[in-house]
């Protein structure tokens, strides 16, 4: 199952631009992805990676502009900046991700846009019933 | 659908833990005056981002450091930043109006790789006080019991509409004697006159001997009388009252005792208008290191005013 998270990054005038879009699992004070291009876009070199033993290690999977975070998505996910609109892309739904999701948009010169997504998981059918049914194979 | 997922360096930062320490909003404010909502924080390591601030979701200020312009404001309704005053920490509002009531949220985002990100908001109510204290009308000089006690309390116009409270002899009157309140719009600006209509009938239960301050001297000591005190309150900016005295009928002279100086024409009818500091509420929010302050105040001086030489001091 995959996810789209609409995330509305036009700016509200032309001659405006992007900075910077972090998505927030509602209540958690890290994000879980973000897309940084304050520095008009270009490559940031990549962090050292530093491996400090503690209670308090956090994992970030670093890719261009991208940066992911590794203990909700765990590689999962995507955002996809060229489709209009923007779409956070999860793959692999599971009930651990319903939840409210919050797309922060920074922009240069306009107002900072926020906007909420709810993402429900529905399952399409329950698998306990149909293996009752003896008639029905499993599907 | 081509979702492409690429292939990553991963990398361990140590995770630290941004926190909002405090979060000050006075919950009441006055129109035409100023106010600064602080917003501190401790970034335990981290470097900061940005600060920003939203009066009910719409973005307001902003705060980058290093970046050139350090600082931006945006428009939105009923907030006026004085930047020069303006901070990391703190935004001054000035001058505010009725449209700076709304719900302020302070916001705290470190810079890369953890973006951590921090959030609180308390709500602001600014008041256009009332532009005069509360009158008295209706009321008579004596009663005797039986007769029927009829006043009213109204206010000066205000936005939102202020709280009446009557007392009698210093104790709050109970509903069943209450006739309203009620609010009467006044002018554009959808500004409120409050009236609070008091019933009851005198007994001699609503009637006290004066005690024994000196500030009696000129009274006969038979006469009792009956304090009616209307009070004013709006949120814990405003606090004013109305307070008048009526004597109770003495059914024949006393004698031995020689007469008041101040008979029936004079006595009575005493007034005492009061203005006085509201004490500092300190509400508490969900969170206990977040305190909100209320703690602005007009006009402290108390003014006595007496209709007969006598003034009532409490």
């Amino acid at each position: 199952m995959v996810a789209y998270l609409p995330c509305n990054m036009t700016p509200p005038t032309p001659s405006d631009r992007v900075t910077l879009v972090i998505w927030f699992k509602q209540g958690e004070t890290n994000p879980i992805y973000s897309y940084d291009v304050r520095h008009g876009g270009a490559l940031m070199p990549a962090p050292s990676s530093k491996t400090p033993e503690g209670p308090q290690q956090k994992s970030i999977t670093v890719t261009g502009p991208h940066r992911s975070d590794d203990k909700t998505l765990d590689g999962r996910a995507y955002f996809r900046v060229t489709s209009k609109p923007a779409s956070l892309i999860m793959q692999d739904i599971g009930d651990k991700d319903a939840a409210v999701y919050k797309c922060r948009v920074d922009f240069k010169k306009s107002p900072t846009r926020n906007s909420n997504v709810n993402l429900t998981v529905i399952h399409s059918f329950d698998r306990k019933i149909v293996l009752c049914d003896r008639k029905i194979n499993r599907i | 659908m081509g979702v492409h997922i690429l292939p990553a360096q991963s990398a361990v930062f140590v995770s630290f833990c941004l926190r909002l320490t405090e979060l000050k909003i006075e919950e009441h404010t006055l129109v035409g005056n100023s106010t600064r909502l602080e917003c501190k924080y401790d970034l335990q390591g981290e470097k900061l981002y940005t600060v920003k601030w939203y009066k009910d979701g719409n973005e307001f200020y902003r705060f980058l450091p290093g970046e050139s312009p350090e600082v931006q404001v945006f428009d939105v309704t009923g907030v006026h930043v004085d930047e020069k005053q303006s901070t990391a920490e703190s935004v001054v509002l000035r001058p505010l109006e009725l449209a700076s009531s709304g719900k302020y949220r302070c916001e705290v985002s470190a810079e890369a790789p953890s973006f951590q990100t921090v959030t609180n908001h308390s709500s602001m109510l600014t008041v256009a006080p009332p532009d005069e204290g509360p009158r008295i009308s209706g009321g008579q000089d004596r009663y005797k019991p039986g007769d029927t006690v009829n006043v009213n309390c109204t206010s000066g116009r205000s936005k939102p509409a202020v709280q009446l409270a009557w007392y009698i002899n210093g104790e709050q009157v109970n509903s069943s004697y209450l006739r309203g309140p009620y609010t009467d719009y006044v002018g554009r600006e959808g500004l409120m006159v409050t009236t609070l209509g008091l019933k009851f009938e005198a007994g001699m239960q609503h009637f006290r001997l004066p005690g024994s301050s000196g500030h009696q001297q000129h009274r006969n000591r038979l006469d009792r009388d009956m304090k009616l005190k209307c009070v004013a309150t709006l949120g814990t900016v405003y606090w004013k009252s109305k307070e008048q005295s009526a004597l109770a009928h003495r059914p024949r002279p006393v004698p031995g005792l020689p007469l008041p100086a101040a008979d029936d024409g004079l006595v009575g009818g005493d007034e005492q208008d009061a203005d006085s500091r509201a004490d500092p509420v300190h509400a508490s929010s969900n969170s206990p290191s977040i305190n909100i302050a209320q703690s602005l105040y007009i006009n402290k001086i108390a003014v006595y005013v007496s209709a007969s030489f006598i003034v009532l001091l409490r």
